[in-house]
C-alpha cells in the first residue's frame, strides 16, 4: 500500500468541500485499513515442566505469546485445550473483556478461581501481546499508559518449611541474591495449612540467619504461606517486626479465612499482603473487605491475566490498597506484570522475581527477556510485551 | 512481527500526517508527512471552546491530529480556567498514550480543590479528547481499545426536565414524553428536579406529572423517573410505592439528597425498584460509597462529569465486581454521546438504556458535525468510525464560541 495515496493536495489549495470529503474519506480509510476484523485462528499450547506457553495466532498471521500460572502445567494445559480453545477461537481479538467473560463464565462449574483462572490468564496475556503488536504499541501503552519505566524487584526464595533449604542453603540463596544487586529479598517459608502452628516452626531460626547475612540496609520481607492460627500470627509478626525488621509479613494466616487475616492486621504494625491465592476481581473483593490486608499481591498469571487484573487494580485502589505483584515465573510472565504493573497507579512499590540462575533453561527459551538491573525490573518496551520466545527452543523442551 | 503490521504502522503515521498538512494545524501546512512509530506520538496543545450549550476541549498532537473532548456544562467558565490554568501543563509534552499517568496527575496535582465537581469535569474533558485521539491515529474505534465491543447498538430513553414544575406544565411535559415516543423512543424519562432546596413539597408535583406522561405514553413506554434529591427517606419510600405500584415505574432516580447515603440506603432496602444514583458521583471512591454505603442497584456516572473514558472504565469496574449495572447519564447529543456509546460497547454490565436528550433542544451543538446519530426504534447505533466516530468541523466550532 503506498502511502502516497494518501497524501492530499497543500492545505491552502484545498477547498473547505475538499477537504471535508477527504478527511471523512481518510477517518473511513483508516477504519478499513485497521486491523479490526482480525480474529482469532489458533490457539497452541507448549507445555513444559515448568511453565506452560500459550501462543495465540490471529486471522492475520499475528502471533502473541502468554503464560500461564505453572502450579500444575498439565491441568492448565488440557483447561485450554478442553474448554477455553473452543470459546475464543474464530471470535474478534479486540474483544478482550468479552472473551475474557465467555471463557470464564462458560466454564467457572469448575470452580471461580484457581485452574480456570490461571488457564484463562494464559490465553488473555497472549492476547494482549498480539493486541499491541498489531498496533505497534507496548501493551502497558494499550493498557493505558506507563506511570514507570523501572520498578524495584525482590529476590524471593522458598525454604519448604525447612525440607527443601537448610538454614546455611537460605543464607547462600538470600547472598546470591544480594550478589546479583537486589536491595530487598523474601524468605518463603511454605509453612501451609498442613503445618499450622506447629512447635518444630523454624521460622525465627530462618529469619535471624537470613538476616544477619543481608545486613540492616536490606529489606527483608518473610511469608508464612498460610502456616499460622491468627493468634500466633499476632504473636510471630510482632516478633519478626521487632527482632528482625521485617519490612512485611506475607500471608500469616490461611487464604480461606479473611476474618483471622482482618484479626492479624488489626493487631499488629507491621503491613499484611496478601492475595496470591485470590483470582479475579471478586475474590480479591472479598479480600480486601472482609480480610483488610494492607497489600495485595495477585498474580498476573493466575488472576485472571492482565484484562482482570486491570480490574483488581482499580478495586484495589478504590479501596486505598497497593499492589506487589506475586510474580514468579522469569520470563513471559514476568514481562505481563511489569507491563501491568507500570500501567497502574497504585504499585507498591515493589515486584517479586527470581534467581534467573536456577531458571537457565526456561530463559533459554528466550531470543529476548525481561532486564533486570541495580536491583530494579525495567518495564520492557514493545511491541507487544517486548520480549521474543524462541519457539523452535521451546519445542525443544515440550513435554508429551 | 508481520510486514504487513509494519507497513500498517507507517500508513498510520503517513495518514496521521497528511492530515496535518491540510487541515488540523494549518501551521503545519508546508510540511511533509511525518513518520514515526505510533507510540512516540506526543501532545502539542490543549485548546478550550466555550460554547452556549457545551465545553469542548481539543487535545492537538505532533502527529497533526487532534481529538475531541468535552467537559460538562454546568459552570463553563470555571471548568475552562481550571483546564487552561490547572491542567494543560500535566498534558502537552506527554505522550498521547498515557491517557491513565496523565489523568493521576492531573487529578492529584488539583485534589486540593475538591476531588470531584470542576476538576472531574475538567480532566473529563481531556480524557475524553485523548481517547479519540488514540482511536483516530491507531485508526480503530475508541471502544475497540477500551477492551473490545459487547454490543453494537444501545437502546436510550428520552430525557426531559421540568425545574420542579417550574419550566413546563403537566400538559406540556405530557406533549414532550409523547414526542419522544413519536420518533421511536421506547422510553422516556421525567426529571422533576425537585432539589435539596423544596424538599418534600407539598402538595408534590411528582404526582400530577407522572400522571400525566403516563397518560400520554400509555402504559407499554418506560417510564423513569428522577426526584433529583427532592425527597427525604420516608417521602421517598412512600413516593416509590406509588410510583411502583400505581404508575408502572421501575426506575427511581436519585429521590434523596446526595449528600444522604445512608438516607439512600434505608430507600434501597425498603423498596423493589430499581434505585439508581451516580450523576453527581464523580469519582471511583464516590461511586464505592454509592455501592457499599447507599447499597444504589444502577450506577449513573457521566462520562463528562466523571472524569471521563478512564475514571468511567473505572467505575464499570467496580460495578461488575458487585453485580451493578451501569446506565451512563448523558445531556448532549454529539461528543458526550460518542463518548458515552464507546464505553457502553466495552463493559458487560451496561444497563439497558443510555439518557438522551432531544437533540432537536441542542441544535447550536449538532449544527457541528456532519451528522446527529439517529435514534431508530428507540436505539443509537454504536459509531465504528475511528476514535469517538464524531466528525467535528474544527471550523464551525472556532465559529461558535461564545464570550
Ligand atoms: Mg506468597
Ligand atoms: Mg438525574
Amino acid at each position: 500500500m503506498s502511502s502516497a495515496a494518501f497524501r492530499v493536495p497543500n492545505g491552502s489549495a484545498a477547498a473547505e468541500t475538499d477537504r471535508r470529503a477527504w478527511l471523512r474519506s481518510a477517518l473511513a480509510r483508516g477504519a478499513q485499513a485497521a486491523p479490526t476484523d482480525v480474529t482469532i485462528a489458533k490457539v497452541e499450547t507448549f507445555r513444559m515442566d515448568d511453565a506452560l506457553f500459550v501462543k495465540v495466532t490471529a486471522s492475520d498471521g499475528s502471533v502473541g505469546w502468554g503464560e500461564t500460572d505453572a502450579d500444575n502445567p498439565p491441568i492448565m494445559d488440557a483447561f485450554i485445550q478442553n474448554g477455553l480453545r473452543q470459546r475464543v477461537t474464530g471470535q474478534s481479538i479486540w474483544d478482550a473483556e468479552r472473551l475474557w467473560d465467555t471463557m470464564f463464565y462458560r466454564q467457572h462449574d469448575h470452580g471461580p478461581g484457581g485452574a480456570l483462572a490461571g488457564s484463562i490468564s494464559g490465553i488473555d496475556i497472549a492476547c494482549w501481546d498480539l493486541r499491541a503488536r498489531l498496533l505497534g504499541l507496548s501493551v502497558s501503552q494499550l493498557l493505558g499508559g506507563r506511570y514507570r519505566e523501572r520498578i524495584r524487584a525482590y529476590g524471593s526464595f522458598g525454604v519448604g518449611f525447612g525440607r527443601n533449604m537448610t538454614v546455611e542453603q537460605a543464607v547462600a540463596q538470600a547472598r546470591t541474591f544480594i550478589a546479583q544487586g537486589f536491595t530487598a529479598v523474601k524468605l518463603r517459608m511454605q509453612m501451609r495449612e498442613l503445618n499450622q502452628d506447629s512447635p518444630a516452626d523454624p521460622v525465627l531460626t530462618y529469619a535471624r540467619a537470613v538476616r544477619e547475612a543481608i545486613g540492616p540496609q536490606v529489606d527483608l520481607l518473610v511469608d508464612i504461606n498460610n502456616g499460622y492460627s491468627a493468634a500466633r500470627g499476632i504473636v510471630m509478626a510482632r516478633r519478626l517486626r521487632e527482632e528482625f525488621n521485617i519490612l512485611f509479613l506475607e500471608e500469616p494466616v490461611s487464604d480461606q479465612t479473611h476474618a483471622e487475616t482482618a484479626a492479624v492486621v488489626r493487631a499488629v504494625d507491621v503491613p499484611i499482603i496478601a492475595g496470591e491465592k485470590e483470582y479475579t476481581r471478586w475474590q480479591l473483593r472479598e479480600l480486601i473487605v472482609m480480610g483488610q490486608p494492607d497489600i495485595l499481591n495477585p498474580d498476573t498469571i493466575k488472576a485472571g491475566g492482565l484484562t482482570e487484573m486491570k480490574k483488581i487494580a482499580v478495586i484495589a485502589d478504590t479501596y486505598g490498597k497497593p499492589i506487589i505483584c506475586h510474580n514468579t515465573r522469569p520470563t513471559l510472565g514476568t514481562a505481563a506484570s511489569l507491563h501491568f504493573i507500570a500501567a497502574i497507579p497504585n504499585c507498591g512499590p515493589l515486584i517479586e522475581f527470581v534467581d534467573v540462575t536456577r531458571h537457565r533453561d526456561l530463559i533459554g527459551c528466550m531470543r529476548r527477556t525481561v532486564v533486570f538491573a541495580d536491583g530494579h525490573l525495567q518495564v520492557p518496551t514493545g511491541p507487544g510485551l517486548g520480549v521474543e520466545v524462541d519457539e523452535t527452543a521451546v519445542r525443544r523442551r515440550v513435554v508429551r | 512481527m508481520s510486514d504487513s503490521t509494519c507497513s500498517r504502522r507507517d500508513f498510520v503515521a503517513t495518514t496521521a500526517g497528511a492530515l496535518a498538512a491540510t487541515t488540523l494545524v494549518p501551521s503545519l501546512g508546508a510540511q511533509p508527512p511525518v513518520t514515526r512509530p505510533m507510540g512516540a506520538v506526543k501532545v502539542t496543545a490543549v485548546k478550550t471552546y466555550k460554547l452556549r450549550q457545551a465545553l469542548y476541549v481539543e487535545v492537538q498532537s505532533d502527529a497533526g491530529v487532534s481529538g475531541w473532548g468535552e467537559c460538562a456544562p454546568n459552570n463553563k467558565d470555571v471548568v475552562q480556567v481550571f483546564v487552561q490554568t490547572g491542567l494543560v501543563q500535566h498534558v502537552v509534552g506527554r505522550s498521547v498514550w498515557d491517557s491513565e499517568p496523565i489523568w493521576h496527575d492531573c487529578f492529584y496535582a488539583n485534589s486540593d480543590l475538591g476531588p470531584s465537581g470542576p476538576l472531574l469535569n475538567a480532566i473529563a474533558g481531556i480524557d475524553i479528547a485523548l481517547w479519540d485521539l488514540k482511536g483516530k491515529l491507531a485508526g480503530v474505534p475508541t471502544w475497540q481499545l477500551l477492551g473490545g465491543r459487547y454490543r453494537e447498538r444501545q437502546r436510550v430513553y428520552g430525557s426531559f426536565a421540568v425545574d420542579g414544575g417550574r419550566r413546563m406544565t403537566a400538559d406540556q411535559a405530557a406533549r414532550k414524553a409523547a414526542s419522544f415516543v413519536e420518533r421511536g423512543y421506547t422510553a422516556v424519562k421525567l426529571r422533576m428536579q425537585i432539589r435539596e432546596r423544596n424538599l418534600n413539597p407539598h402538595p408534590d408535583p411528582t404526582i400530577p406529572y407522572v400522571k400525566a406522561v403516563r397518560a400520554a405514553i400509555g402504559p407499554t413506554v418506560e417510564l423513569l423517573v428522577d426526584i433529583n434529591n427532592g425527597y427525604t427517606a420516608a417521602r421517598a419510600i412512600e413516593r416509590g410505592r406509588w410510583l411502583q405500584d400505581e404508575m408502572g415505574v421501575r426506575y427511581y432516580e436519585e429521590p434523596t439528597s446526595m449528600q444522604q447515603l445512608h438516607e439512600l440506603a434505608q430507600v434501597s432496602e425498603a423498596l423493589d425498584l430499581f434505585i439508581v444514583a451516580g450523576e453527581n458521583e464523580h469519582s471511583r471512591w464516590q461511586h464505592r460509597d454509592l455501592i457499599d454505603i447507599a447499597k444504589v442497584d444502577v450506577l449513573n456516572p457521566d462520562v463528562s462529569k466523571a472524569g471521563g473514558i478512564t475514571e468511567v472504565k473505572r467505575i464499570a469496574a467496580l460495578g461488575q465486581a458487585t453485580s451493578k449495572r451501569i446506565m451512563l447519564h448523558n445531556t448532549r447529543p454529539g461528543i458526550l454521546t460518542h463518548a458515552s456509546l464507546a464505553v457502553i460497547a466495552s463493559i458487560s454490565n451496561a444497563a439497558e438504556y443510555l439518557e438522551y436528550s432531544d437533540p432537536d433542544d441542542y441544535q447550536s451543538l449538532t449544527a457541528l458535525s456532519a451528522e446527529t446519530l439517529p435514534v431508530v426504534n428507540g436505539e443509537l447505533v454504536i459509531p465504528s468510525r475511528p476514535g469517538l466516530g464524531i466528525e467535528l468541523d474544527p471550523a464551525a466550532v472556532a465559529r461558535a464560541v461564545v464570550a
